[in-house]
């Protein structure tokens, strides 16, 4: 029986929709394009300090607190060590032991390091994390993830930012069918079908940024995804009819008035 | 003066500096929302001011920050 909620750890989330905070035209769309998908859980980065930066206020004063926990990212690490330090630090500077843990293997692509990625989520859940972990859409990997205690697994669709959608449905349904904890889809949804696709394939879940902050209009297009969101799951729980290469008429046959 | 590694950048700081009085310098003692690390371990908030920040001594400040 399909989960009713997106379960991380010991949370339940009526969305499914876990959205970014990165390149928005400002904070103030940002936070009306967060409010109009209706995320429980957005992404932020762990970086150093900008000494040059004189505002006082947070960044973290534009995200809704009251309705919207955060996902630190460990985006930016090549390797497990950076990776680990920056969950430490990210849980020290924001009280959360939740991570999306990246661990980048290629500068072009944005591509995983499979056997960093594995040191890191390893030492990260034997230290009380709840790790989500960036992964390419490979089933083994998966499996080992999902072995060694992370939360959910989050495989591409297709790169980073490239909006290129859902480029390997079937690799993203053996995944959803042979792991039992929450699949949520990271990366490469480009528009409002994209989204509906990956979760009618089973998904718990979608991660998006720059299909929305990027998106002409950013707060419209997160009204998209929240529907598409929703419809994708409905039509997953609906059960869609199979797919037949001839016609199958939905009128009775039978009756049909002839002048002969 | 004594040289450490600040967010990666070589800085001069007074001996017996306090990672409570190097935060009051950079007017970062008043923020929320940050974390640091001392040679790659998180020092807890109730460490600044007791913590004594030696030659050498690799330092991070971190805060949460737009992305994805």
């Amino acid at each position: 029986m399909a989960s009713k909620t997106l379960n991380i750890g010991d949370k339940k989330y009526t969305s499914r929709l876990i959205l970014g905070t990165g390149k928005y035209p400002n904070n103030a769309i940002m936070r009306e394009a967060h409010a109009s998908s209706e995320t429980q859980m957005v992404t932020v980065a762990i970086r150093r300090v900008d000494l040059n930066d004189k505002s006082s206020e947070s960044f973290l004063n534009h995200i809704d607190r009251e309705k919207i926990d955060l996902l630190p990212n460990t985006a930016g690490c090549y390797n497990a060590k950076d990776a680990i330090l920056t969950c430490q630090l990210a849980r020290e500077a924001l009280k959360t032991n939740v991570v999306k843990l990246e661990v980048i293997g290629d500068e072009k692509t944005l591509f995983p390091d499979n056997e960093e990625l594995l040191i890191a989520a390893r030492e990260l859940v034997q230290q009380d994390f709840v790790v989500l972990p960036y992964i390419n859409d490979d089933v083994v990997l998966c499996k080992k993830l999902e072995a060694i205690g992370c939360a959910a697994v989050m495989p591409l669709a297709a790169p980073i930012g490239s909006g290129l959608g859902i480029r390997n449905p079937y690799n993203l349904r053996i995944i959803i069918e042979e792991i039992s904890i929450p699949v949520i889809v990271d990366a490469g949804v480009g528009t409002a079908s994209d989204a509906a696709i990956a979760m009618e394939l089973g998904c718990d879940g979608i991660l998006m940024n720059t299909a929305i902050a990027g998106a002409n209009d950013p707060v419209k297009m997160a009204v998209a995804m929240r529907q598409a969101v929703e419809a994708g799951r409905l039509a997953y729980e609906a059960g869609r009819i199979e797919k037949k290469l001839y016609a199958t008429a939905s009128s009775p046959i039978e009756g049909v008035v002839r002048q002969n | 003066m004594i040289e450490i590694i600040f967010n990666g950048e070589p800085r001069k700081i007074e001996p017996e500096t306090t990672v409570q009085r190097f935060l009051i310098s950079l007017n970062l003692n008043s923020k929320n929302g940050l974390a640091i690390a001392l040679n790659h371990q998180v020092l807890s908030k109730d460490l600044y001011r007791e913590t004594i920040i030696s030659e050498g001594d690799k330092l991070e400040i971190i805060h949460a920050t737009a992305g994805g």
